[in-house]
C-alpha cells in the first residue's frame, strides 16, 4: 500500500480544518464555502485511496472506476468551490456580480461532475497491475484537468484584483495568501494526478494529490482566520537568521566533514565517523551561541516588549492616579509609537467610563451590554482592529465594535479582567508611522497584560481621588485596603469546626494576608501568609495577589497547577524582589482532612488530643516567586483533623518578634500560650495569643502578624 | 539595637556595605536604597555579620539585588552573614541559591 497511506491519514486533518471553519466562520458564506472544500477534499481522498484497494484482486473493477471518476468529479467540484470563495472572500461581491458568477459557475459544475462520474469522457478504465495505478484517460480529459487548472487560476487572479482593490493591509494579506495557496495547492494537485500525461497513463505520484489538497484546504483555511498582520521584521530576522547560521556554521562544518570522508578514505572509517560526530556537537553548541547574540543583535533596536515590560513594572503607584496615567501614556506611546491612548475603569455602577483620555477619545460602555459580554468572552483579552474588521468571532457584534474603535481613537483593546468581569480597557490608537499593529505587537500586549492589570485594579480600586487627597494618604489607603482584605473572606462556619484568625499589620501598612474561600459545605480553600516589602506597595500586592488567587481557583483545578500560577504571577507581574511566603490548603470537614502546600510558612503546628501535645507539621517550604516554575519543589501534604484536634499557623512576625532583651517570641512561646487556652474558643485563642505576643514585646510591632486558629469540635454523642 | 548602620566602602574595584542592625519595616529602605544603587554601578558584598533582623522585606531587597546583578552583569554577595539572616535566607526554602560567602575573599 506504502504512501497510499497518506490518502487516509489526510482525512483526519481534513476533519479538522472542517470543525475548525465551521466553529468560527458557519454565519458567512465564505466560512460556509471553505467548510465544503474540506469536506469535499476528504471524501476525494477517501475515494483515491479506495481506488488503490479497490483495483486489487477480489475486487470489481468497476466499483474502482466509479471511485476513480468520482474522486476527478469532487476535484472539479472543489475547484468550482474555490472559485465561489474567490467570489466572496474576505467580503462576498456585490449581489448582481455574484449572481451572474453563480448562474455560469455552478451549471456547468454540476454538468461536468455528472459527466466525469457516469460517463467514460474523463477516465475509461482503471487497473492495477502491481503497485501503479494505471489508467485509461477519455476523450475530455484534458480539458477536466485544464478546466480546474483554470478555475483555480481564475480564482487566484480574482483574489489578485480584489487585493489590488482593497484598502485594508489585513484583508490584502489574507487575499493574497489564499491566492498563493490556491495556487500551489492546485498545482501540487494537478501535477501529482497526472496533468501532463494523456491516454494510458501511469500515475506515478498520485499518491501526493491528498497532500497537496490539504495543502490547499489548509491554505484557505489559514487565509480565512488569519486577522493579524504578519510581522515581516520578525520573519525576515529568522529567515535572515538561519541564512547567517548557515553560512556561518553549517556549510564550514559540512565542508570539514566532507574533508574527513577524504582523509577517511586514505585512512580509517573511523577518522570521519568520529571526526563528523565531533563537528556535529560543536557546530550545535557554536550553532545555538551564534544564534542566541545574533538574534539579540538583531532584534535590539525595534523590539520593545522586554522594555516596556520592566517599565511598566517600576510605575510607582505611591504618586497618585494621574501621575501613574502619565507615566503609563508616556511609556506605552514612546515604546509603541501611538499618540491616543483611553483608559476605561469599572465605576461600579454599571458602566466602564473613560477616566483617561489625553487626546479625547472617550466611550462609556454599560455593563450589561453585548458589547461588555464581548469583551469578558475574548479568550486573550485583546482585540486588534484588524481582527474586529476580518475575524467571525466578532461578526455579530462588529459593528458597534468597530463603532467602539472610531469612539477611542483605537487600532488595538486590551480588556482586563478580573476573574471574568471586565474591570478596565485599554484602548491604544494608531500608530504614527500608519503602520499597523502586527503579530509581534499582539504578542507584547500578551506580555505586558500583567502589568496593565495591575494599573487598573490600582485605579479601580485604591486610587480614588478622595482618598487620594487626604493629609496621610499612605496610611489611610493602607487601611482601607487591608479592611477591605478583611472583610471579604467565607468564614468557616461549620459545626466542626472553630475557626479564627488575627492579623496585624506593623505601621497600619502590610503585606500579610489571609483568606478562605468556600467551594462547598464541607470544603473551604485557605491561603495565609506574607508578602514582601511594607508600606504601600505591600499592600497593593497583598490585595492583588488575593484577587488573583481568587481568580485562578476558578480556572485551575489542580492544586499544585494552582499555586505555580499564583507563583508565575508574582514573578511575572509583580516588582522584582516580592515574593510570598505561606500556605495553600483545602480543608475538607467531611473528610476531617486539610490537604496543603506550605510555600514558606515558617509554622504550622497541629494539636494531638491524644498526646495533649502540639506536632509541627508545617515540613520545607518554598517561598513563591523566587523561581520562573515552581512546580517541581511543590509538595503536597495531608493531614488528618481528628475532633478535639487543633490546627495553629503563624507568619514569620510573631515568631521572629524581639523583645527588649534580644530574646525572639518563637514557636515555644506560641505553642505555650494557645495550649493554656484550648479549653476556649478559637478567637479567644487567638486574641490571648496576641495579648501574650503584644506583652512579650512590650507592645511594640516591627513587622507584620497574622495567626490563625482552628479547633476540631468533639463529637456529640448520639 | 534598632537602628541600622550602612557603612559603604570602595575596596579593590567593589563596593562593600557593612550592614549593622535590624533590617526591618522601619529600616528596610535605607537598606533598599544604599544596596540599589551599589549594585547598579559595581560589584557588591554586603557585608551582614552584624545584622539582628532580616524581614521579609529585606529578603525582597537581596532577591532584587541578585537580580539586578544578574542584569547588569555585576558581581554581588552576602558575606558573613549572621545567623539571624542564615536563618531568614533558609527559611525562602532556597538558601543555596543566595550567594552566600564566609569571607570577602571568597566573594
Amino acid at each position: 500500500m506504502g504512501l497510499t497511506i497518506l490518502a487516509f491519514l489526510s482525512i483526519p486533518g481534513f476533519a479538522v480544518l472542517f470543525f475548525i471553519v465551521l466553529r468560527r466562520g458557519r454565519d458567512t458564506p465564505a466560512g460556509r464555502i471553505v467548510a465544503a472544500i474540506a469536506a469535499a477534499l476528504a471524501l476525494y481522498s477517501l475515494a483515491q485511496g479506495l481506488v488503490f484497494i479497490l483495483t486489487g484482486p477480489g475486487f470489481r473493477q468497476s466499483d474502482a472506476l466509479l471511485l476513480e471518476r468520482a474522486s476527478g468529479a469532487l476535484i472539479l467540484v472543489t475547484h468550482v468551490l474555490v472559485f465561489l470563495f474567490a467570489l466572496n472572500f474576505p467580503t462576498p461581491l456585490p449581489r448582481f456580480a455574484l449572481n451572474l458568477m453563480l448562474v455560469v459557475a455552478l451549471p456547468l459544475g454540476l454538468v461536468a461532475a455528472y459527466d466525469a462520474t457516469f460517463t467514460f469522457d474523463y477516465i475509461v478504465s482503471v487497473y492495477r497491475p502491481w503497485t501503479t495505478i494505471f489508467r485509461t484517460e477519455g476523450r475530455f480529459y484534458k480539458l477536466f484537468v485544464f478546466g480546474d487548472a483554470g478555475l483555480a487560476a481564475l480564482s487566484s487572479l480574482l483574489l489578485g484584483i480584489r487585493l489590488l482593490a482593497s484598502k485594508s493591509r489585513v484583508q490584502r494579506q489574507r487575499m493574497a495568501v489564499a491566492a498563493a495557496f490556491i495556487l500551489i495547492g492546485a498545482a501540487l494537485i494537478l501535477v501529482s494526478t497526472g496533468l501532463f500525461t494523456t491516454g494510458q497513463a501511469k500515475r506515478p505520484s498520485y499518491v501526493f494529490a491528498p497532500v497537496g489538497a490539504l495543502f490547499l484546504a489548509g491554505g484557505i483555511t489559514y487565509a480565512f482566520r488569519l486577522s493579524r498582520l504578519f510581522d515581516w521584521r520578525t520573519i525576515g530576522r529568522t529567515l535572515l537568521g538561519y541564512a547567517a547560521l548557515f553560512g556561518a556554521v553549517g556549510l564550514p562544518s559540512g565542508i570539514v566533514v566532507a574533508l574527513l570522508v577524504l582523509v577517511g578514505k586514505s585512512t580509517s572509517t573511523a577518522v570521519p565517523a568520529i571526526g563528523a560526530l565531533a563537528v556535529f556537537v560543536g557546530a550545535a553548541l557554536l550553532g545555538r551561541l551564534f544564534f542566541k547574540r545574533f538574534f539579540v543583535r538583531l532584534g535590539a533596536s525595534h523590539d520593545y516588549r522586554e522594555k516596556l515590560e520592566s517599565e511598566l513594572a517600576g510605575v510607582d503607584l505611591a504618586q497618585g492616579r494621574d501621575a501613574v496615567l502619565a507615566q503609563v501614556y508616556e511609556l506605552l506611546s514612546k515604546a509603541i509609537g501611538f499618540t491616543d491612548l483611553a483608559v476605561l475603569i469599572d465605576d461600579d455602577q454599571g458602566y466602564m467610563r473613560t477616566i483617561y483620555a489625553p487626546t479625547g477619545g472617550r466611550a462609556t460602555i454599560e455593563r450589561a451590554s453585548k458589547l461588555a459580554e464581548l469583551l469578558e468572552k475574548t479568550g486573550s483579552n485583546i482585540i486588534l482592529k484588524t481582527e474586529a474588521q476580518t475575524d467571525p468571532t466578532y461578526a455579530d457584534l462588529r459593528e458597534p465594535l468597530l463603532e467602539l474603535f472610531e469612539s477611542l481613537k483605537a487600532e488595538a483593546l486590551i480588556s482586563v479582567l478580573e476573574g471574568r468581569r471586565a474591570m478596565g480597557l485599554f484602548a491604544l490608537g494608531a500608530r504614527s508611522t500608519g503602520a499597523e499593529y502586527t503579530a509581534y505587537d499582539y504578542d507584547a500586549f500578551k506580555a505586558i497584560y500583567g502589568k496593565l492589570f495591575v494599573i487598573a485594579y490600582y485605579l479601580k480600586n485604591i486610587a480614588r481621588e478622595s482618598i487620594m487627597t487626604t493629609v496621610d494618604r499612605e496610611i489611610a489607603l493602607s487601611d482601607q485596603i487591608i479592611r477591605f482584605a478583611l472583610e471579604k473572606v467565607d468564614r468557616i462556619e461549620h459545626a466542626k469546626a472553630d475557626a479564627s484568625w488575627v492579623a496585624r499589620s506593623a505601621r497600619s501598612l502590610g503585606g500579610d494576608f489571609i483568606d478562605f474561600v468556600r467551594l462547598s459545605s464541607d470544603r473551604w480553600f485557605i491561603v495565609m501568609g506574607d508578602v514582601s516589602g511594607k508600606g504601600l506597595s505591600a499592600s497593593m500586592n497583598m490585595l492583588i495577589l488575593k484577587s488573583m488567587i481568587r481568580t485562578f481557583l476558578r480556572v485551575e483545578k489542580d492544586f499544585i497547577g494552582l499555586v505555580s500560577r499564583v507563583n508565575a504571577f508574582i514573578k511575572e507581574n509583580l516588582p522584582k524582589g516580592t515574593f510570598f511566603a505561606g500556605v495553600f490548603g483545602y480543608l475538607d470537614l467531611a473528610k476531617d482532612a486539610f490537604y496543603y502546600i506550605n510555600c514558606g510558612v515558617p509554622t504550622i503546628l497541629l494539636y494531638s488530643p491524644s498526646f495533649d501535645t502540639f506536632i509541627e507539621v508545617q515540613g520545607e517550604g518554598k517561598i513563591l516567586g523566587f523561581v520562573k516554575d515552581i512546580s517541581p519543589f511543590l509538595k503536597p501534604r495531608k493531614l488528618l483533623l481528628p475532633p478535639g484536634s487543633a490546627l495553629v499557623s503563624a507568619t514569620d512576625g510573631i515568631l521572629d518578634s524581639e523583645n527588649l532583651r534580644g530574646e525572639r517570641f518563637g514557636k515555644e512561646r506560641l505553642r505555650r500560650s494557645v495550649h493554656e487556652r484550648l479549653h476556649l474558643s478559637s478567637a479567644e485563642i487567638s486574641a490571648g495569643a496576641m495579648e501574650d505576643f503584644l506583652s512579650f514585646t512590650d507592645k511594640r510591632q516591627d513587622d507584620d502578624i497574622t495567626l490563625f486558629v482552628m479547633k476540631l469540635n468533639e463529637r456529640k454523642a448520639t | 539595637m534598632t537602628q541600622l548602620d550602612i557603612i559603604v566602602r570602595n575596596e579593590h574595584h567593589r563596593l562593600l556595605l557593612s550592614v549593622s542592625g535590624p533590617i526591618n519595616s522601619y529600616t528596610f529602605t535605607d537598606f533598599q536604597e544604599k544596596v540599589y544603587k551599589a549594585i547598579a554601578q559595581m560589584d557588591t558584598a554586603v557585608d551582614m555579620e552584624h545584622v539582628t533582623a532580616l524581614s521579609s522585606a529585606g529578603i525582597g531587597v537581596i532577591m532584587t539585588a541578585m537580580e539586578d546583578a544578574e542584569t547588569t552583569g555585576h558581581g554581588f554577595a552576602i558575606v558573613n552573614p549572621s545567623e539571624i539572616v542564615r536563618l531568614a535566607i533558609e527559611s525562602t526554602g532556597f538558601g543555596d541559591r543566595f550567594p552566600v560567602v564566609k569571607t570577602l575573599k571568597q566573594a
